[in-house]
């Protein structure tokens, strides 16, 4: 029976695809406890030898104090900002709304190379020196359209007459907005916070040719894969991991994110 | 929700400062800069076409290599992507959200470090050749599982694919449950509803999709540094030589625009030719 | 329940539908218990009752969306059972219609055809004449976001209709309409069924709407047909206590018969045959008058109070306090009457015998 044949092709492929998409980081993360040289098998014992290498170099603290404080940062101006224009856009009609959210995501669709290098140009034209500073403005001008996008579809399912009784109840704009509006949107906008979070943990391209002179974990990476054979790059990357996946499933438990 | 005019600009008003200042500026400029030159390692403003002939007739080469097999990437990609999406909407059943949830995840974990697995994977002491030798299907590790195009396409493929995912699935989740079950009452077979009601209303997660890999994948210089080996170098590798190294801000502008340009021409094709298969006879 | 023996009206030809033995369990959860129907052509049959009662499944396994457990499908002689829905010469309207969006009414009702590769000109026809039948011609080149809920509703008939399918299946369509509009939707349905002459078969939790369409009701509960007959017969003969409360409104005494004489909890007795047990009387609050009645053996009456009295148009509803603590419901279009009556004023209940139903309580 074709159904049944079917069935199981959809199964393998899919079963298929989701290792494709996970075998690379699992790998990684073996290896990082793994006892060899090389990243290789057969895995000879495990250990933390690499993590206490990597927490070792000096490199890394200032490494991890910079991504840290930086990604804190990115969240701390994507979400206000990308939360306004969520609320402006959502006032708009759907027609309208529609262009203007596709044109905030331009960024996203340029390659990362050519943003970064213009933002560097920009900068050195206008003489500004590079550093932890110049990187921010870079970061939140792309991971602004995911704030707004996440928050707009929520407000796309707010229920407005909930705004109405608070106003009916004597409650002024603000307060309306401060009392009804943020405690039903919290979830998702700690949600939409944990991504922008990790979206900057994550992001390397642009940091890189902005930052100057300065470290992030994923410069640091770049670093040490630039001095090949160092397997303390695998402990990284899997510390990495660990602090972006962790914070993506997160944001997933608090918004309850379904597509 | 703020409904009077002022207000709603004056929400816009940051993120929309934060777009112009960082993004469009240094963008327009940029692009402004193609047309300059460089004496002396100084940049000199002027109107001059000479970055842009270099760019086809000295890159005309890999200018077309990036295009053919970025528009591979972007390909085989979205169909991947539209295929997992599909399967997680429509045929998963209660394992859809958690296929969702698997894609998530794996958007993040950095990007220079699936290159980096990558690399270790696909090396002559990497798992791949290790599996093939421990099966015993090989005598000698295959040497040419790394450092080709090859390599470049499967790298990003992965990168890519939960990127691609995402807006698709966002549109095949607007279709409802009763538009498949008419169909099928009506007499359409899967693939014909696949065809007649599925695709005319996910264009525009498809277009997303595709137009996010294939920029991404023309623009990309670190993959095929690191896993694409001496001959393959993409348009992107000549950005950053020509930028860093050479200090030849407006050559490597040029390049940039000129794969922006091919890009946006492409999917701008891609689009009509899209509309026009699924149009509603 | 076995329907052939019940209503082997005069004159009746072999059913269009039928079900043996059909059932549909998921896990340990019997959605539909395995039960016996026949639909007649040219039926509008309603399968009626709460959330949850399977009426829905059964519906789905008509069409063949659904597979059953056990039992058999069978139309027009045919057994079906196996078959997809695409296979059946059955058509559903679905809850929440399921127009798609991206074509306009016209092409949405012609796509059904169009896979069944009808020529053009033909489907151009059908269409026409279906567009018509359903009063759409205004509205054929828009796009479903642009019509409303009732136009909506016409057009995920109409996509249905032309296809001429044996039976017509209809998962609670009146649903998501509002009162006004299901009422003219209703009048709809009605004209449509008996133009065309088509056997229609629906699902709805509303039992004034089965009412008003239906010539035959299944009435179901927990996966079970618990009655099933015309609207009258079951308004007038209700077989159980859930049937009785769940199509109409009324009044459930309850009794105990010794020695073939029934009495009732609120003071009244009477004569009925029958075994010794606990039963209850159920009355239409129509059928019950306020006042003495005119003294005889085949009228009961009950004393009370009033309780309340609500003007509602065409009938008055009246609750009644009966002598034992239960209430009683009557409706009364004797609008004059109310003026006369106070609050907890004694008044006396009376009816006839043979407006009421017995049942094992």
């Amino acid at each position: 029976m074709t159904g049944r044949v079917s069935r199981i092709a959809w199964i393998l492929f899919g079963t298929g695809t989701v290792l494709f998409m996970l075998l690379p980081m699992v790998l990684l993360v073996l290896f990082s406890f793994g006892g060899n040289e090389l990243a290789s098998f057969p895995l000879r014992g495990l250990t933390f030898d690499w993590y206490t290498a990597l927490f070792a170099k000096s490199d890394f603290r200032v490494a991890l104090e910079n991504s840290t404080y930086l990604s804190v940062a990115v969240g701390a101006t994507s979400v206000p900002v990308g939360m306004l224009a969520a609320f402006a856009f959502a006032g708009l009609k759907r027609r309208r709304a529609g262009p203007a959210i596709a044109a905030m995501a331009a960024p996203l669709m340029m390659p990362p190379l050519v943003l970064a290098l213009a933002l560097f140009s920009a900068y050195s034209a206008l003489d500004i020196s590079l550093g932890l500073s110049t990187v921010l403005p870079g970061q939140v001008v792309f991971i602004q359209p995911f704030v707004i996008l996440v928050i707009y579809a929520r407000m796309a399912d707010f229920d407005r007459t909930l705004l109405d009784s608070a106003r009916d109840l004597g409650a002024s704009p603000f307060r309306a907005f401060v009392t009804v509006t943020l405690p039903i949107i919290s979830p998702t906008v700690i949600g939409a916070a944990l991504i922008a979070m990790a979206l900057s943990l994550d992001e390397f391209i642009i940091t890189y040719y902005t930052i100057g002179g300065g470290l992030t974990l994923p410069t640091l990476v770049w670093g040490l894969l630039r001095r090949s054979l160092d397997p303390s790059v695998n402990a990284l990357a899997t510390l990495i991991l660990i602090g972006t996946v962790g914070a993506t499933i997160l944001a997933i438990r608090a918004t309850r994110y379904r597509g | 929700m703020p409904q009077r005019p002022f207000v709603l600009v004056l929400f816009a008003l940051p993120a929309t400062l934060i777009f112009l200042l960082f993004f469009v500026g240094p963008f327009a400029y940029f692009a402004v800069m193609s047309f300059w030159s460089v004496s002396a390692y100084r940049l000199t403003p002027g109107f001059d076409l000479e970055n842009y002939i270099d760019v086809f007739t000295e890159y005309a080469y890999p200018l077309g290599f990036t295009f053919a097999i970025a528009l591979a990437i972007a390909t085989v990609t979205t169909t991947l992507a539209f295929a997992f999406a599909y399967l997680a909407r429509f045929r998963a059943g209660r394992w859809g959200p958690i296929l969702l949830f698997v894609t998530l995840i794996t958007m993040f974990g950095g990007y220079l470090v699936k290159i980096y697995a990558w690399r270790t994977i696909l090396g002559s002491t990497g798992i791949l050749n290790a599996g093939l030798l421990g099966l015993g299907l090989i005598d000698e590790p295959l040497p040419w599982l790394l450092y080709n195009p090859g390599a470049v396409v499967v790298t990003l493929v992965h990168f890519l694919l939960p990127f691609a995912v995402l807006p698709i699935y966002g549109s095949l989740r607007g279709i409802g449950d009763a538009q498949l079950a008419a169909a099928r009452d009506l007499g359409a077979g899967p693939s014909r509803s696949l065809v007649d009601i599925v695709l005319p209303q996910c264009e525009l997660g498809i277009v997303v999709a595709f137009m996010l890999t294939f920029f991404i994948a023309a623009g990309d210089y670190i993959t095929p540094r690191l896993v694409g080996g001496p001959s393959t170098a993409m348009i992107g590798n000549f950005v950053e030589s020509q930028f860093i190294t050479a200090l030849n801000a407006p050559q490597s502008s040029a390049l940039a625009v000129a794969i922006l340009a091919v890009c946006a021409g492409t999917i701008f094709v891609l689009r009509t030719g899209m509309r026009k298969a699924l149009a509603v006879r | 329940m076995n329907a052939a023996a019940e209503d082997l009206r005069p004159g009746r030809r072999a059913p269009l539908v039928r079900l043996r033995g059909i059932s549909k369990t998921y896990g340990n959860v019997a959605a539909v218990k395995p039960l016996d129907l026949e639909i007649d052509s040219g039926d509008f049959y309603a399968l009626l009752g709460p959330s949850g009662c399977g009426k829905t499944t059964l519906l789905r396994m008509i069409g063949g969306f659904t597979e059953p457990t056990t039992g058999t499908v069978e139309i027009d002689g045919i057994d079906v059972t196996r078959l997809g829905p695409e296979r059946r010469p059955t058509n559903m309207v679905f809850q929440g219609y399921g127009l798609f969006p991206h074509m306009t009414v016209r092409q949405n009702i012609a796509y059904g055809l169009k896979v069944h590769k009808v020529a053009p000109s033909e489907i151009r026809a059908r269409v026409d004449e279906i567009i018509a039948l359903v009063r759409l011609e205004p509205l054929a080149d828009r796009r479903p976001d642009a019509l409303s809920g009732g136009q909506a509703q016409r057009v995920a008939l109409a996509r249905a209709l032309v296809m001429r399918p044996r039976v017509l299946l209809l998962d609670e369509p009146l649903a998501a309409l509002d009162l006004q509009l299901r009422k003219a939707m209703q009048e709809e349905l009605r004209r449509i069924h008996r133009s065309i002459g088509g056997t229609f078969v629906f699902v709805t939790h509303d039992q004034g709407e089965a009412m008003a369409l239906a010539n035959r009701i299944a009435v179901m509960d927990a996966g079970a047909c618990v009655q099933e007959g015309g609207p009258e017969d079951i308004y007038r003969s209700p077989k159980s206590r859930f049937i009785s409360t769940f199509i109409g409104d009324a009044n459930v005494l309850a009794g105990r018969r010794r020695n073939n004489r029934i009495e009732l909890e609120a003071g009244a007795a009477f004569d009925d045959e029958g075994p010794d047990e606990a039963v209850i009387v159920v009355i239409r609050p129509e059928a019950i008058a306020l006042g003495a009645a005119a003294s005889g053996s085949d009228t009961l009456q009950l004393a009370g109070r009033l309780a309340e009295s609500v003007f509602l148009g065409p009938y008055v509803r009246y609750r009644i306090l009966l002598d034992n603590g239960a209430e009683a419901i009557v409706h009364s279009s004797d609008l004059q009457g109310r003026r006369t009556l106070a609050v907890d004023e004694p008044v006396t209940l009376s009816w006839a015998r043979d407006r009421h139903s017995v049942l094992p309580g």
